[in-house]
C-alpha cells in the first residue's frame, strides 16, 4: 500500500497527469470529433471508388453509440499506456532512482506491485476521463450531425458504457504490461516503447499475413477484440480484426497481463542493482 | 556490537572480481570512513551491505542482521549511494515525499531533513534546476529521512563549495557523538581524518587497514626532508641522522629521515656545524594522505 501511494503521488504530479492523462482525453476527443464531423461521410478507394461510410448517424444513434469512439481508439489508448508504464520503469534504471527505491522497501515484489497498481489506477482513470469526456462532446456535437442521443442513456445504453469501460480499461492494461516487463528487462524506455509499439501496430498484422494462427490469440489481436467486447470489428491500428470470442478474448488478456507481471517480477527480483 | 560485519565477502562481474574475501568488524556508533582508489570496490561493497547486489559468496551483517534479509535492517539504515537519483521534474520536498510514503515516514520529517541539511528555502523548487551541490544536500536529506541507526554516505561531500563540506563534516560528526553509525566513502583524504574516529581502507577488492584513525597515523612515522646544496653531502646528512637515532634513506636527490617535525631544527644546526649547506628543510607530519599512498603502493604523483 505504501508502495502505491508513492508511486501514485508521482503520476499525480503535474507533468505526468496532464502529460500522458491529457494525451488519452485528447486524442479520445479528437477522434470523437472527427467521427461526429464526418458522419456520413463516404470513404474513398484507391482505385477512385466509393465504400459505405464508416460512420453513420444510424450506427452513432444506437445504444452503444456514445461508446462507439473510445472503443474503435483502445488500440491508440494502448500505445499512450504503454508509453507510460515502460518510461516510469525504465525510468527507475535511467535516473538511477531504482537503488533509492530498494533502500527505502528492500521488499521488491511490493515495490512492482506498488508501481503496477498505481499505474493501473491512472490508466483506469485516465480511460474513464476520456470516454466521459468522448461522450460529453459527442453528445454536443450530436444534434449538428443528425444523431439521436436518446438510446445513449436508456438502461441499455448505461450498461453499454459500463461494459465499454471495462472492456476498454483491460485492453489497454495489456500492452502497458508487457511494456513494463520489456523495460525492466531492457531497462530502456526507448525500446521497450518501440519494439511492443511496433508489434501491436504493424508486427502481428504482417507476421499473421503468414501464420494466420496468431490472429486468433495474438497479443494485437486479442486486446482489439477486448475492447469491442469479443465481436471482431475494425482494428484501430491492424485493419479488421478477426473474430474472437469475448470470454476467449478475456482469458487471454489476463494470461498476458499475468506472464508479464511475473516477468517483471522475477527480473526485478533476482538482479543485481547496478545503475 | 558491530554495525557492519563482513566475513569472507566476495563479488565477481564476470571475470572480474570486485570485492575479494572482504572480512570486516566495524563498531558501532561514531562515524567510519571507508576509503580506497577508484575501483577498490567501495560502491560494490555499500551496495551489497545495502541489498542491491547478491555477494557471489561470503557472508555479511548489518545491524546484527543478515544481508540476505534486508528487509530486517534496511528501515533503520540511510543510503546516499554514489551520485544523488531523484525525479527531475518534481520539487526537492516532492522528491523526499515520493520516499517518505514508500518508508512511512511522518511528512514533518521533511520540512525537518531539509532544514538540517541547508535545503530549507528551496524545496519547492524543482529538482532539474539545482546545483550539483543542492542535489548531493538533498541526496544527504533523503538519507536522514528515516532517523537512521547507521548512514551510508558514498561521496557525501561531492560538488558541495568548502562551507558546506565543513557544514557537512559538522552534521556527521554530531550525529556520530550522538550514538548514530556514519559510514562515509569519500575521496577527499583531508575530510575523512577530519571527521572519522575510525577507517577501513581497501585496494583491488581486499581490505589494507580496519582500526582507528590515530592507530593508521601511528603507524606512519612523520618525517623530515633534507637535501644538501651539493649533492655529495647527502650520505653525510643520512649519518648524522643516524648517529641521533634516525633511520634515513635517499630519495631523487634528497634524504628522507624518519624523524618528528621538531627535530629539523636540530639536524639544520648539526649540518651548518659540519660545514653543509642545506637547500631544502621540510618536516612533514603524519596524515591521511600519506598512509594512503603508503599502503596502496602508490605515490603521491599518482604513479604505483
Amino acid at each position: 500500500m505504501r508502495a502505491l501511494r508513492s508511486e501514485w503521488f508521482k503520476l499525480t504530479r503535474s507533468n505526468t497527469l496532464f502529460g500522458f492523462g491529457g494525451a488519452m482525453v485528447g486524442l479520445t476527443l479528437l477522434f470523437t470529433a472527427l467521427a461526429f464531423l464526418s458522419v456520413g461521410g463516404a470513404d474513398v478507394d484507391l482505385d477512385g471508388g466509393e465504400s459505405e461510410a464508416f460512420v453513420t448517424a444510424g450506427v452513432l444513434s444506437t445504444s452503444d453509440g456514445s461508446v462507439f469512439a473510445s472503443t474503435n481508439l483502445a488500440s491508440m489508448l494502448g500505445i499512450v499506456a504503454l508509453a507510460l508504464f515502460a518510461s516510469s520503469m525504465a525510468g527507475e534504471f535511467n535516473k538511477g532512482t531504482i537503488r533509492m527505491l530498494f533502500v527505502a522497501e528492500p521488499n521488491r515484489i511490493k515495490v512492482l506491485a506498488g508501481k503496477l497498481a498505481a499505474l493501473a489506477l491512472f490508466v483506469a482513470a485516465g480511460v474513464a476521463a476520456a470516454m466521459t469526456a468522448s461522450i460529453g462532446i459527442g453528445a454536443l456535437l450530436a444534434p449538428s450531425a443528425g444523431v439521436d442521443t436518446s438510446n445513449w442513456w436508456t438502461t441499455e445504453g448505461l450498461t453499454a458504457i459500463g461494459v465499454s469501460y471495462v472492456n476498454i480499461a483491460g485492453a489497454v492494461l495489456v500492452p502497458g504490461l508487457i511494456g513494463a516487463a520489456i523495460a525492466v528487462l531492457t531497462r530502456s524506455s526507448a525500446i521497450a516503447i518501440s519494439v511492443v509499439a511496433a508489434y501491436f501496430i504493424l508486427g502481428e498484422a504482417l507476421i499473421s499475413g503468414f501464420w494466420d494462427t496468431l490472429a486468433r490469440w495474438g497479443p494485437s489481436a486479442v486486446t482489439n477484440a477486448l475492447a469491442v467486447g469479443g465481436i471482431g470489428g475494425a482494428g484501430m491500428m491492424g485493419g479488421a480484426a478477426p473474430v474472437i470470442a469475448y470470454a476467449t478474448a478475456a482469458t487471454l488478456a489476463l494470461v498476458y497481463a499475468v506472464v508479464s507481471v511475473a516477468i517483471s517480477a522475477a527480473i526485478l527480483a533476482r538482479r543485481d542493482v547496478t545503475s | 556490537m558491530s554495525s557492519i560485519r563482513t566475513s569472507g565477502l566476495t563479488k565477481d562481474f564476470g571475470g572480474l572480481r570486485a570485492v575479494d574475501n572482504l572480512t570486516l568488524d566495524l563498531p558501532g556508533g561514531g562515524v567510519i570512513g571507508f576509503v580506497g582508489p577508484n575501483g577498490a570496490g567501495k560502491s560494490t561493497t555499500i551496495r551489497m551491505l545495502l541489498g542491491l547486489m547478491e555477494p557471489t559468496s561470503g557472508e555479511a551483517e548489518v545491524l546484527g542482521h543478515p544481508i540476505t534479509s534486508p528487509s530486517a535492517y534496511l528501515r533503520r539504515v540511510g543510503a546516499l549511494i554514489e551520485s544523488p537519483a531523484f525525479y527531475p521534474s518534481l520539487t526537492g520536498e516532492e522528491n523526499l515525499r515520493v520516499f517518505a510514503l514508500l518508508r512511512g515516514c511522518e511528512r514533518a520529517r521533511i520540512a525537518e531533513v531539509l532544514r538540517i541539511v541547508g535545503l530549507g528555502d528551496r524545496g519547492a523548487h524543482t529538482y532539474k534546476t539545482y546545483s550539483l551541490g543542492m542535489k548531493q544536500r538533498l541526496g544527504i536529506a533523503l538519507a536522514l529521512l528515516p532517523d537512521p541507526d547507521l548512514l551510508v554516505l558514498d561521496e557525501p561531500t561531492n560538488g558541495l563549495d568548502p562551507v558546506g563540506i565543513v557544514e557537512i563534516r559538522h552534521l556527521l560528526m554530531k550525529l556520530g557523538a550522538d550514538g548514530k553509525t556514519v559510514f562515509v566513502s569519500s575521496h577527499l583524504l583531508a575530510e575523512i581524518q577530519a571527521a572519522c574516529d575510525s577507517i577501513v581502507m581497501i585496494d583491488r577488492g581486499g581490505v589494507l587497514f580496519s582500526g582507528t584513525m590515530a592507530d593508521l597515523l601511528s603507524r606512519n612515522s612523520p618525517t623530515i626532508r633534507a637535501a644538501a646544496e651539493d649533492d655529495s653531502d647527502n650520505a653525510r646528512l643520512i649519518q648524522l641522522a643516524a648517529d641521533a637515532g634516525y633511520h634515513a634513506t635517499g630519495v631523487n636527490g634528497a634524504i628522507e629521515i624518519e624523524a618528528p617535525g621538531h627535530w629539523a631544527p636540530t639536524l639544520n644546526r648539526l649540518a651548518w656545524q659540519e660545514g653543509i649547506n642545506l637547500r631544502e628543510l621540510q618536516a612533514t607530519s603524519s596524515n591521511l594522505e600519506h598512509a594512503f599512498f603508503a599502503m596502496t603502493g602508490n605515490d603521491e604523483k599518482g604513479t604505483e
